[in-house]
């Protein structure tokens, strides 16, 4: 995976308390929206960066064909069979807290990578980081998130998880 | 942010969520922007990847996690948060959460041990984490 381009994630405080509640967690500093300027992000948040990605695979776009089912169970070519990618491992580090009203852009890049025999196949680890700076230029967030793709045959697979 | 008194040892558990459902998988996803159908579409999940059903995000239960500490630390106290995805989560399951302090150091952080496990008493994801408290008890 090459490094990929900075993407900005605009921080808002709807969003904070969508994903508050998509967590289930009422806690008044992500919900409270009447007092915004008191909001913080749950530790999590940052993973909205994924509506930011603008060719994100695991969002349907108007016009392209969707991995989902619609008229058939997938409207794309299956994966292999018996071959998966699953999230393993995520890390956070928290330098700056992320309140509404932050921009910050996100910058990925590969991390290491490395194989073990499993049950079902060669297990193909990889590491994805990403540094999220405010607007001040702060190094407010790091994500690193450790995937395993099972490779029965050859070829690398979607994330799933 | 709850006053507690940190000391090595301390233990402390919350239930995530009772009865996982599809609905809040989906809210999940949109929350998130992972619309994985694997997450979001039974059809798919079980006709095209061969699964029981739809099963959660290792993030959403990550993310559920993360009140574990928070109520007790506070979100802007949290340093660290990182572990692993032991075990899927379902639609149905029931998620307790347990947070460990395992240590606590000069600087003023303490190190925690975080376990997810299922109604099954399986885990479905352990980690650890960093928390800044008070130096002292006063």
């Amino acid at each position: 995976m090459a490094n990929l381009p900075p993407v900005q994630l605009l921080v808002e405080a709807v969003q904070i308390m969508l994903f508050a509640r998509a967590i289930g967690d009422a806690n008044p500093a992500y919900v409270d929206i009447a007092r915004a300027h008191e909001m913080v992000a749950p530790p999590t948040f940052t993973e909205t960066l994924q509506h930011f990605l603008p060719d994100y695979e695991f969002r349907p776009h108007p016009g392209r064909p969707w991995i989902g089912s619609g008229a058939a169970a997938t409207g794309t070519a299956p994966p292999p069979v018996g071959e998966t990618t699953l999230h393993a491992e995520q890390h956070f580090e928290y330098h700056v807290p992320v309140h509404p009203g932050d921009s910050l852009a996100a910058t990925t890049h590969p991390g290491r990578t490395w194989q073990k025999a499993g049950r079902s196949g060669t297990m193909h680890f990889f590491e994805r980081i990403t540094e999220f700076y405010n607007q001040d230029g702060e190094l407010a967030v790091v994500s690193r998130l450790v995937g395993v793709t099972i490779e029965p045959s050859s070829k690398p697979g979607q994330t799933n998880a | 942010m709850r006053n507690v008194r940190i000391a090595p040892g301390f233990s402390h558990s919350i239930i995530l969520v009772e009865n996982l459902t599809r609905g809040q998988i989906v809210q999940y996803a949109g929350a998130s922007g992972d619309f994985n159908p694997l997450h979001t579409d039974e059809i798919y999940a079980t006709k095209v990847a061969g699964y029981q059903s739809v099963f959660a995000h290792g993030m959403l239960t990550m993310g559920m996690t993360g009140k574990a500490m928070t109520d007790l630390f506070g979100v802007r106290n949290l340093r660290r948060f990182g572990g692993r995805f032991r075990a899927q989560v379902w639609p149905g399951d029931t998620l307790t959460a347990a947070v460990t302090v395992s240590s606590i150091s000069d600087d003023g952080t303490a190190q925690l041990s975080i376990a997810t496990s299922n109604q099954h008493g399986t885990a479905v994801f352990e980690g650890t984490a960093t928390v800044s408290v008070p130096r002292s008890e006063d």
